[in-house]
Formats: structure tokens, C-alpha cells, sequence
């Protein structure tokens, strides 16, 4: 294989990896937006503090991301859940834009607790074991993204299983479907969106912990992941949680060969430009329902 | 002139289901025709369709002589149809005079004449009193009736009205009937009413048209209507007000 | 606006009037703050609180009017009274832009929303490589000669440029009145709250968004090039930024959108927060980045829970200024 080929293999790799991480962030969003109708624009920055909690325990309490994954996790739904309950609940009969405005409020505490907290330089989690790339012939993979993406599809698919396979699971399918309907059947909706929202933290959660494998941390991150993460669920289709994952590869890709080939500030340019355009010229995305 | 408003064979489908179809009738100007049938027969997609909200999959549909299917809402109005909304859609946030305000508007660019005018058709509904009462505080009689008054603001030749006296009593049915009969006759603005109160279907229309299933099934005054095989049949265990 | 209401307004104006003889230039940098808080609010509010379209992007048209008429003068030593002229006009051909597009598609709601952002972030990135503007380097227009007032080309005191902003907030404050009480805004009004309705009215609801966001691109482009030449300076990183935008739009949120004194009793109070978090912050010796904009995000967190239609329509039953 000429050398080129090679180059451009690892840099498509690198970009799928990454992109199944972004795929399970933007799973997150998808349930969340797609079920409980509800425009997170906290997403990213609910990424950023998994990614600093799982910082936190691999400094502290030298426990590694891939272990960090479950009591993260987990504290994300609690919190999710909480949140969905107590504070969001109440605007889901308000318009629209009053439900958008408080997150933004909540992303904004959220950006601007981390810097206060941590400050803006940045940090980033090695690990001994991942130091060695894995070998496909010619071909370097890194380890380490190897390993985030194999979590990442993990806890996707496990997503998908509970959705399609559980009882509770079919039960918010159905609320996403018809919300009036789901109620007259007698479903607790607003458990329902409890859940989902809870579910979705804990998918950010997961795809937190996994991007500190793959990018230095800093406050920043929050909103640039949010507006990513929108790009993904648009261009990917709502509604489709296959469609959350095959945008996150999509988006991975080209943001790995468009920062190989142009300068890396021109790949969130390329984001942007699809995103514009699928707004325009196909909202449903790739893979989603009519609107 | 001929017809006001003339539509011939007009059909629509949603997604493979025939809502309206090979649908021709004629309004004669300053006539007051009702639009009857069981629910789901198709009347308010026929209203959406020569309203502009929705466009007819074939056939044409001519006011004043002019085709106007394909029109968006906005140039229908301006061509001299007003309609109310079967589910009656006030501007909740602003008064009951700013809503007829918006309607008066289209013919007057100026705001305080626009005022004046809406005043004036406020007074003629009855709701004269309740000129600065936001429109979210109405009861859903008045609400109907501000939904008349904006279209009627709009200054139209055609007046297409969607089931208004659903829900009202027989005392305030008598009064709306009233006075449609006294716009029809005093500005000579032909009404086009889709109704299931059949009591005020005979007290105004001239004309009943009667549509099941999406097909006009028999058209012609009220007498020979009523008489009709095909119309009882359709009626049969169906309730209606009389 | 009742007697009462005038009266207010009118103590205010005074009270604005004379404040350069009688501060010190820390305050009147402040009063400036606010004053072109009130601007850029009561611009984004005629969107938004008139026709209902929420932009998040608004800052795409302070960084390309700053810089239009920046580069202007930066290149060609056009003065920025006429290089404003070329801002407004690539603004407002801009605004029409993405309104055109974004509406004859369809797009509403969030993804509307989304969509200014896209296109704020676009440019941002876009600026970081426009060399003939000095990129990511930023662009620095001639350094003031603080002592000697060059109206025209907009150098001078601290007071020269207050002058200037409150001059516009007042007559942003008056278009806005204007316009509120005229056809176009009841018009605006009913198309935010029903559009189906509106159109049913003969109102060609396309044709009056795109003027709302014209306009309203058209009065940022202002507040650009006011920014450009008071702060000297121009950074894509920071005039596109998101946080710029979200600034804009604060007041209006908190003050009452669609309201006419939101914008600037919303402008009022962010200042007065923010200023008192720098002093309490300086005063306790907690110097970090990020305060002021957690504060922020504070007041609107507890603004849009308790009082979702803003201050004003809660202050102004209080103070009995309603009709």
C-alpha cells in the first residue's frame, strides 16, 4: 500500500473512532430531544463535567476512565433524573423557547462553574496501557480510542437493547410517539421523561469519560460539544438513534480528514455547513422520520 | 356575473386517502349557502382549500371568474375571502380590539382608522364592551364571535365560516344567525357555512350543498334537500341538533 | 404610555443627560455599557419579542459590521460614519439572507435557533483565516487620542462616545415605540402569536419576518461598528462568539421580551449585577475568570423559573405605569 493510502487509512480510522464516541454523545441528546421534546442545550456542557469527574477520580483516586464509567454513570442519571423532575419538568407545557433559554441558563452555570472550579488551563488522562498502538498490517490504531469506541458501541447497543427489548423501554417509545396517547393508556409520563432524561445524562456520562481518552479538557469544551452534538442528532436524522450514531461517524470522519487536509479550525466549518444545509434542504436528516 | 365563487372537480388526497373527491358547486353572490355532512365528510378541507391553507390536488377553483387555487392565505384574503377557524385561533396575548385591529388592517393602513373600523364591527358581534379584555380571557362564545369579527375586518366579499355555532345556545344561535342575516343583506357579503346546527342551517341557508365521504352527494334548497334518499340515508343514526 | 410612565422616562433622560459633567470615566464607562446593552437588546428584541423568531446569532452582525466599517477605515481611512453605511447594508442583505432561507424552508422554532448559530460560528471560524482583516490576530484601529474629540472619525473622550450610544439607545427606544403602535407592529404581534391566523388575515407572514430580521440586523450592524471604534479593537474569537450573542439577547429575556422597556430595565440590571459582582469580587480577592458570566447565568436561571414574561410586566404593574 503506498504510504499516502496508509496515512489516509489512519486518519479515517482515528475519525470512526472518535466519531462513536460522538455517536453515543449524541445518542444521549437524541432520546432526550427526540422522547421528551426537550432542546438540551446543556448536552455538551453535561459531557464536559463527566469529563471532569472522570478526571477528577483518575487524579485523586487513580481510578482509570474505563472503570470510572459506572459510578459516573450512574451519579449522571441520579442527577438527570433529578433535574428532569424538579426543574425541567414544569416548562414542558411553556413554549418552546422558555424551555431552550432555561438550559442555556443551566449550561452557562455549568461552563462557568467548571472554569471558576478547575480554571481554564487544560488536562488530560494518559494511561500506561494504552501508550502501544494496535498493529492492522500497515495500518496504527490507537489504543486508546480503540478501546472508548469498543465502550462507547458497548453502552450504545445496550441503549438500543432497552429500548426495543424492555418493557419501560417501549413504554417511552411510545410517549416519544404520541405523549397524549401514552397518558390516556394510563403510562406515568412524567416518570417516563424522568427516565429518559436520567438516561440520556448517563449516555453523556459514558461518552464523557471515554473523550478524555481522546481530547485534552478545558471549560470550553461545553458549548462547542453542544452545538456538535445538534449537528450530529440533525444530520443523523431525530429521531433515530441509529441515525445518532451513524451522524457521529460521519461527523468523525470528516472532521479527521477536513483537520488533516485544510487547518483543524476548518472541520467545526465543515460541521457548521452541513448542519446549515440539512436545516435547509432535508430536516430529517439521514436517517429520521418525516417531521 | 356569474357564480362568485365556482369550484369545479376538485380532489384531494392525504397519503392515499381520498379526502375530497370530483367536487363542483357553485355560490351565487349575496347568497348564504350551508355546507353540511357527517364528520370527517371533508367540508373543512374544502374551506382550507378555497382558503389557500391547503392546495387541491386537481380541479380549479374560480372566484370572481379568477383561479385562485394555489393561492397562498395571505392572497386569497386579498382577493376577498375571510374565514374563521373551526378550532378558533385568537391572538390570546393581544386585546379584543388589537385582534380586530389585525384584521382591519388589510384595507386601511392607517392604525386609527383601523381602530375605528374594528370598534364599529366589535359593536356589531356585541362584544363592543370588551374592547381591551385580552382575547385569552373569552369565553368560547365570544371567542367564536371575535374570530367572526377579524374576518369580517378583513372586509370580504365571501365569508367562509367553520361550525361558529358549535357550542352556543339556541338563544345566542338566534342572535349570530341574525346578525349574518344582516351583514349578508346590508353589505352584501356572500356567506359560505360549514354547520352541524341544523337550526341555524335552516334559518340562513338558501342553499345546501351536502357532502359524505368526500363526494357532493346532493345540492339544491333545503326543501328538496331534506327530501332527498340519499341525504336521509347518510343522516340515519347520525346525531344531529335540530 | 400613561402620564406617570412619561414622567419617569422623562426623569431618566435627564438624569442620562447630565451624567458625563458629574462622573468620573469608571461610571461613564459603565452607563456606556448599559447604554449599548439597551441598544443591541431593544435591535435583537424587535425580532424576537415582535416576531417571534429567537436568534442566537446576533453576533454574526456585530463582527461583521464592526469590521466592515473597520476595515474601512483600517485600510482606506474611510471615516466610520460613511463605512457604517456598508455595514448596515452587508447586514441587513445578510439577515435578509438567512431569514429568506431559513423561512421559504420551513425552518422555525429551535431549529431556527440552531440555524443563526451555525451561521454566527461559520463566520467566526471564517474571520480566524481573513488575513485582510488580520485574522485571528484581530484588526486594531488607530490608537485614540483620548483628549481631543474627532467626531467623525470617532476618536475621543470617554464622554464623546457616550454621547454617541445614548443617542442611539434613545432612538432605538423610539423606533421601537413607533413601531410597536404601528401597522407593521401589530402585524409583527400577530404573526408571533398565531401564524395560521395571520396569514388567514392577508398577512404575507414571509415577507414580514424577513423586514423583522432585516431591521434588526441592520441596528446590530450599528452596535458593531459603535464597538469597533470605542474598543479599538476587533477579535473574531471574540465579537462571533456565542457568549456575545447570548449578551444581547440577556436583556431583553430578563427585562420582558416584546415589552418596550424590557430591553433596557433588562440592560439596567445586568449591569448593575455585574458590576456589583467585580466590586464584591475584588473586594473578597476571589479574582477568577467566569464569575460574572456564572452570575449571569444565575439571574436568568432564576428570572425564567419565577418570572418567565421578564421584570418589567411584574415592575410595571408595581409602579402603576400600565394603562
Amino acid at each position: 500500500m503506498s504510504v499516502d493510502l496508509v496515512i489516509l487509512a489512519n486518519v479515517v480510522i482515528a475519525g470512526v473512532l472518535t466519531g462513536i464516541v460522538y455517536g453515543l454523545m449524541a445518542l444521549g441528546l437524541s432520546v432526550i430531544f427526540g422522547v421528551a421534546r426537550l432542546v438540551n442545550f446543556a448536552h455538551g456542557e453535561m459531557m464536559t463535567l463527566a469529563m471532569y469527574a472522570s478526571v477528577i477520580l483518575f487524579f485523586t483516586l487513580n481510578i482509570d476512565p474505563f472503570v470510572a464509567v459506572l459510578p459516573v454513570a450512574t451519579a449522571f442519571f441520579v442527577f438527570g433524573y433529578a433535574l428532569q423532575s424538579f426543574v425541567i419538568h414544569p416548562f414542558v407545557t411553556r413554549p418552546e423557547h422558555s424551555q431552550f433559554i432555561l438550559l442555556l441558563a443551566i449550561a452557562v452555570i455549568m461552563t462557568n462553574g467548571l472554569l471558576i472550579i478547575f480554571g481554564p488551563d487544560s488536562r488530560a488522562v494518559s494511561l500506561d496501557t494504552l501508550l502501544e498502538s494496535i498493529e492492522l498490517g500497515p495500518v496504527l490504531i490507537d489504543r486508546g480510542k480503540f478501546y472508548a469506541a469498543l465502550v462507547a458501541f458497548g453502552a450504545a447497543a445496550a441503549l438500543f437493547g432497552f429500548f426495543r427489548l424492555t418493557r419501560t423501554g417501549t413504554a417511552i417509545r411510545a410517549c416519544a410517539d404520541n405523549w397524549l396517547g401514552a397518558k390516556i393508556v394510563g403510562l406515568d409520563v412524567k416518570r417516563l421523561y424522568a427516565l429518559t432524561f436520567g438516561l440520556g445524562c448517563a449516555c453523556v456520562a459514558v461518552a464523557g469519560c471515554m473523550m478524555t481518552l481522546l481530547v485534552d479538557l478545558t471549560p470550553a469544551l461545553g458549548p462547542a460539544y453542544t452545538l456538535l452534538a445538534f449537528v450530529i442528532v440533525i444530520v443523523g436524522g431525530l429521531g433515530s438513534m441509529s441515525g445518532a450514531l451513524a451522524g457521529g461517524v460521519l461527523i468523525g470522519v470528516s472532521e479527521a480528514l477536513a483537520g488533516f487536509y485544510f487547518t483543524p479550525s476548518a472541520k467545526s466549518m465543515f460541521s457548521f455547513s452541513l448542519l446549515i444545509l440539512v436545516l435547509l434542504f432535508r430536516p430529517r436528516g439521514l436517517l429520521g422520520n418525516k417531521l | 356575473m356569474s357564480a362568485l365563487l365556482n369550484v369545479q372537480n376538485v380532489s384531494k388526497s392525504f397519503r392515499g386517502l381520498r379526502a375530497v373527491t370530483d367536487v363542483s358547486f357553485e355560490i351565487d353572490p349575496g347568497a348564504i349557502v350551508a355546507l353540511i355532512g357527517p364528520n370527517g365528510a371533508g367540508k373543512t378541507t374544502i374551506f382550507n382549500m378555497v382558503a389557500g391553507a391547503l392546495a387541491a390536488d386537481s380541479g380549479a377553483i374560480l372566484f370572481e371568474d379568477r383561479p385562485i387555487r394555489g393561492l397562498r392565505p395571505d392572497e386569497v384574503c386579498t382577493l376577498g375571502i375571510g374565514r374563521t377557524f373551526q378550532i378558533v385561533k385568537p391572538f390570546a396575548g393581544l386585546s379584543v380590539l388589537d385582534n380586530v385591529v389585525v384584521g382591519a388592517l388589510k384595507r386601511c393602513t392607517r392604525v386609527n382608522e383601523a381602530r375605528r373600523i374594528a370598534a364599529t364591527i366589535l359593536e356589531t358581534l356585541g362584544l363592543g364592551h370588551k374592547h381591551d379584555v385580552p382575547a385569552s380571557a373569552l369565553t368560547p362564545t365570544d371567542r367564536k364571535k371575535l374570530e367572526v369579527a377579524r374576518a369580517l375586518a378583513t372586509r370580504p366579499r365571501l365569508l367562509l365560516l367553520d361550525e361558529v355555532m358549535a357550542g352556543l345556545r339556541p338563544k345566542e344561535c338566534d342572535d349570530l344567525v341574525a346578525t349574518f342575516r344582516e351583514i349578508n343583506q346590508r353589505e352584501s357579503i356572500t356567506i359560505l357555512l360549514i354547520e352541524h346546527v341544523m337550526r341555524a342551517v335552516m334559518a340562513l341557508a338558501e342553499k345546501i350543498i351536502v357532502l359524505h365521504h368526500g363526494e357532493v352527494i346532493a345540492q339544491g334548497t333545503p326543501g328538496q334537500v331534506v327530501k332527498e334518499p340519499a341525504v336521509l340515508e347518510c343522516y340515519l343514526g347520525e346525531e344531529t341538533e335540530i | 404610555m400613561n402620564r406617570r410612565a412619561n414622567r419617569l422616562l422623562a426623569a431618566l433622560g435627564a438624569v442620562l443627560l447630565v451624567l458625563p459633567a458629574v462622573a468620573d470615566n469608571y461610571l461613564l464607562s459603565i452607563v456606556t455599557l448599559f447604554l449599548f446593552f439597551a441598544y443591541a437588546g431593544q435591535a435583537w428584541n424587535i425580532m424576537m419579542g415582535f416576531a417571534g423568531q429567537l436568534s442566537l446569532g446576533h453576533s454574526l452582525y456585530l463582527g461583521v459590521g464592526g469590521y466592515a466599517a473597520g476595515a474601512l477605515y483600517f485600510h482606506f481611512g474611510i471615516g466610520p460614519w460613511a463605512g457604517l453605511w456598508l455595514a448596515i447594508m452587508i447586514c441587513a442583505l445578510s439577515g435578509a439572507a438567512i431569514g429568506a432561507l431559513a423561512f421559504r424552508y420551513g425552518v422555525s422554532g429551535v431549529y431556527f435557533t440552531l440555524l443563526t448559530i451555525a451561521f454566527a460560528e461559520f463566520t467566526r471560524v471564517g474571520f480566524d483565516h481573513f488575513a485582510w482583516v488580520g485574522g485571528s490576530g484581530g484588526m486594531f484601529l488607530k490608537v485614540a487620542e483620548r483628549d481631543q474629540i474627532d467626531l467623525l472619525n470617532l476618536r475621543g473622550t470617554p464622554a464623546m462616545f457616550y454621547y454617541v450610544i445614548l443617542g442611539l439607545a434613545a432612538a432605538a427606544f423610539a423606533l421601537s415605540g413607533w413601531l410597536l403602535r404601528s401597522r407593521a407592529g401589530y402585524y409583527w404581534q400577530a404573526i408571533r402569536e398565531n401564524e395560521d391566523a395571520a396569514q388567514a388575515l392577508g398577512i404575507n407572514t414571509f415577507h414580514w419576518k424577513i423586514l423583522a430580521i432585516t431591521i434588526s440586523s441592520a441596528m446590530t450592524a450599528i452596535a458593531g461598528v459603535f464597538s469597533a471604534f470605542y474598543y479599538g479593537n476587533l477579535f473574531p474569537e471574540q465579537i462571533f462568539n456565542l457568549s456575545r450573542s447570548i449578551e444581547i439577547m440577556l436583556g431583553p429575556i430578563i427585562g420582558g421580551i416584546g415589552t418596550l422597556f424590557g430591553p433596557i430595565l433588562g440592560a439596567a440590571l445586568l449591569t448593575l449585577v455585574a458590576e456589583s459582582t467585580t466590586e464584591v469580587v475584588a473586594a473578597l480577592g476571589w479574582e477568577t475568570p467566569g464569575i460574572k458570566q456564572l452570575i449571569y447565568g444565575i439571574v436568568l436561571f432564576v428570572v425564567i423559573v419565577l418570572l418567565p414574561n421578564g421584570v418589567w410586566p411584574a415592575l410595571a404593574r408595581k409602579l402603576k405605569v400600565t394603562k
